[in-house]
């Protein structure tokens, strides 16, 4: 399953760092997405466009994570030559991850 | 404590001025914010005052005058960084229109000391991202600007002020300023500059927070797109109520402010502003009401010794050509075209910085991190480059304009081309006890 039919994301900058949350549109999917949805499968889903370290956070009162990715954005958005030096469009990529979902039915919507 | 009414002016130097007037005519604000910087803004506009000592502020200060001074005149209080890095012209500019529109007696406040660049000279502030130091760039450095805090702005209201304004305000500290100071918070009252700092954190991102760049159908629909209006809050003593006017458009529920609470952050056990370190890890979201959602639980145990400082550097220039290929074989031909037009360029390459080639369509934002079954209909073919001179820069403009256009695979049309100075901004961290921030209240 895609991740797109479980959570909504959103993407920021600052300087080359770029940062995506993941919020499950059902709280109760919170606990699948901190179990399967890993910096291993950001790193391979995202592979070449991120350049440095990428780090996870949980935000148990809101439950959503966050996920920081260094050298993400060719320098940032003041100099790089990307054709969306913010990133902004990086959500929508982390939006294709697939999830193994079959051990864990999500809630339907 | 009485709850104070704090609404967005807008996110940008770009934003329309009409939905902060429709906050302005509701009558429910007691501040109406202008956030009007971005990490680029100080730096272009640093160029722009170099150019011409009589501008580098927002330009739209004149109208902002005129357009609210009839609200101020009833009691509305503005909070803006309209001086970006010519405070002292905004200032002059603020106190000419707001007497012209009879507003004598009120009181401007004006906040200095955010230009920094003399310290980061003297200091040789070290520049972590780069692994080198402000000495190390020579020429190439052009600005230096502290992100600043909310106290001056609480300064300022307390001595009266009207309307306040600086340059690199810390985006929620604009907000954050008047509401510590109706609330009478101190610089260690830390759950509440929390909070405080958490309005701002939402009201600075405008329609960001209450429906924009949110829609993806069919799962996330929001209604009326075309009239979202700019969000405003009604700040409590523990909690705030994200709101926006009845009969607008956009979108305010759980899942646009969570979207938004996790919009530009990084740790979120260590949200670092000048006034505060937040922890936003536990923050509570509720829908109060259609369109009205409450959010508290922000917490906080002290606040940075440095302040990161924007360093603005010459970065070269931008040379973008774009051009458009369809139908059977476009891919093919776009990409044989970009092949072509990278050996004409390698004469040049002495000067290049960086390089970038793409195809939209294909690998314009992804490279080949994600790949179509089937070729696209068209591609647009975009060659960006950063060179060291303005002469290369126009050069190569020319001819991968004439690729696209004349020697390339055949059927490239619709291009287009550019040639910009390019800005860097990396940051500098300076003690506090380095930037001495000033406010001077005025009388009109």
């Amino acid at each position: 399953m895609k991740l797109r039919e479980l959570a909504l994301t959103r993407s920021g900058d600052k300087e080359n760092i770029s940062n995506i949350g993941v919020v499950p549109y059902d709280e109760t999917d919170y606990d699948l997405l901190r179990e399967k949805l890993t910096v291993d499968l950001v790193r391979e889903k995202f592979g070449p466009l991120v350049k440095g370290r990428i780090l996870r956070y949980e935000m148990p009162g809101p439950k959503c994570l966050n996920f920081v990715m260094h050298e993400a954005l060719e320098g940032g958005v003041s100099y790089s030559l990307r054709t969306d030096p913010h990133g902004k469009s990086y959500q929508s990529l982390m939006l294709d991850i697939d999830i193994d979902t079959e051990d864990k039915p999500p809630k339907l919507r | 404590m009485r709850d104070v009414v704090v609404g967005a002016g807008g996110s940008t130097q770009w934003d329309p001025l009409e939905p902060a007037v429709d906050l302005a005519e509701s009558g429910l604000l007691d501040y109406l914010v202008f956030h009007c910087l971005s990490e680029r803004t100080l730096a272009l506009s640093q160029l722009r005052k170099l150019a011409d000592p009589n501008t580098g502020h927002d330009e739209r200060l004149p109208a902002i005058c005129d357009t609210f001074a009839p609200y101020m005149a009833q009691g509305l209080r503005l909070v803006g960084a309209f001086g970006v890095v010519n405070v002292d012209r905004a200032a002059e500019i603020a106190l000419t229109q707001l007497r012209k529109a009879g507003l004598e007696g009120h009181k401007v406040g004006v906040v200095r000391g955010d230009d920094v660049l003399d310290t980061v000279i003297a200091e040789n502030s070290e520049l972590p991202t780069l692994g080198m130091r402000v000495g190390d760039l020579g020429d190439k450095l052009i600005s230096a600007h502290a992100y600043i805090g909310a106290e001056p702005i609480v300064e300022s209201l307390a001595a009266g002020a009207d309307l306040v304004l600086g340059g690199r305000f810390t985006d929620a500290a604009l907000y954050l300023g008047p509401i510590a100071f109706e609330k009478g918070w101190g610089p260690s009252d830390w759950n509440e500059l929390a909070l405080g700092f958490l309005v701002g954190h939402f009201l600075e991102g405008a329609r960001y927070c209450i429906g924009g760049n949110f829609a993806d159908p069919p799962y996330r629909e929001v209604p009326r797109m075309h009239e979202i209006p700019y969000p405003y809050a009604v700040v409590g003593d523990d909690s705030f109520e994200l709101r926006k006017l009845p009969g607008t458009g956009g979108l305010n529920n759980r899942h646009t402010a969570k979207s938004h609470l996790v919009y530009e952050i990084h740790d979120p056990t260590k949200y670092f502003s000048p006034d505060v370190t937040a922890d936003i890890s536990n923050v509570i979201v509720e829908e109060i009401a259609e369109d009205a959602v409450r959010l508290s639980g922000a917490t906080a145990t002290g606040r940075p010794d440095d302040l990161r400082v924007a360093v603005g550097l010459d970065y070269g220039w931008k040379s973008v050509v774009e051009g458009s290929f369809g139908g059977p074989g476009c891919v093919t031909r776009a990409q044989t075209t970009a092949d072509a037009i990278r050996n004409r360029l390698d004469r040049y390459s002495y000067d290049f910085l960086d390089t970038h080639y793409n195809l939209h369509g294909v690998n314009g934002l992804f490279g080949d991190q994600l790949k179509s079954d089937s070729d696209p209909v068209e591609v647009r073919l975009r060659v960006a480059i950063r060179c060291n001179t303005r002469d290369v820069a126009e050069l190569i403009n020319l001819e991968c304009e004439q690729g696209i256009m004349n020697w390339g695979a055949c059927g490239g049309g619709g291009r287009t081309r550019t040639v910009t100075p390019v800005i860097g901004i990396t940051s500098a961290f300076i003690p506090r006890s380095k930037i001495n921030i000033t406010s001077e209240v005025i009388t009109i």
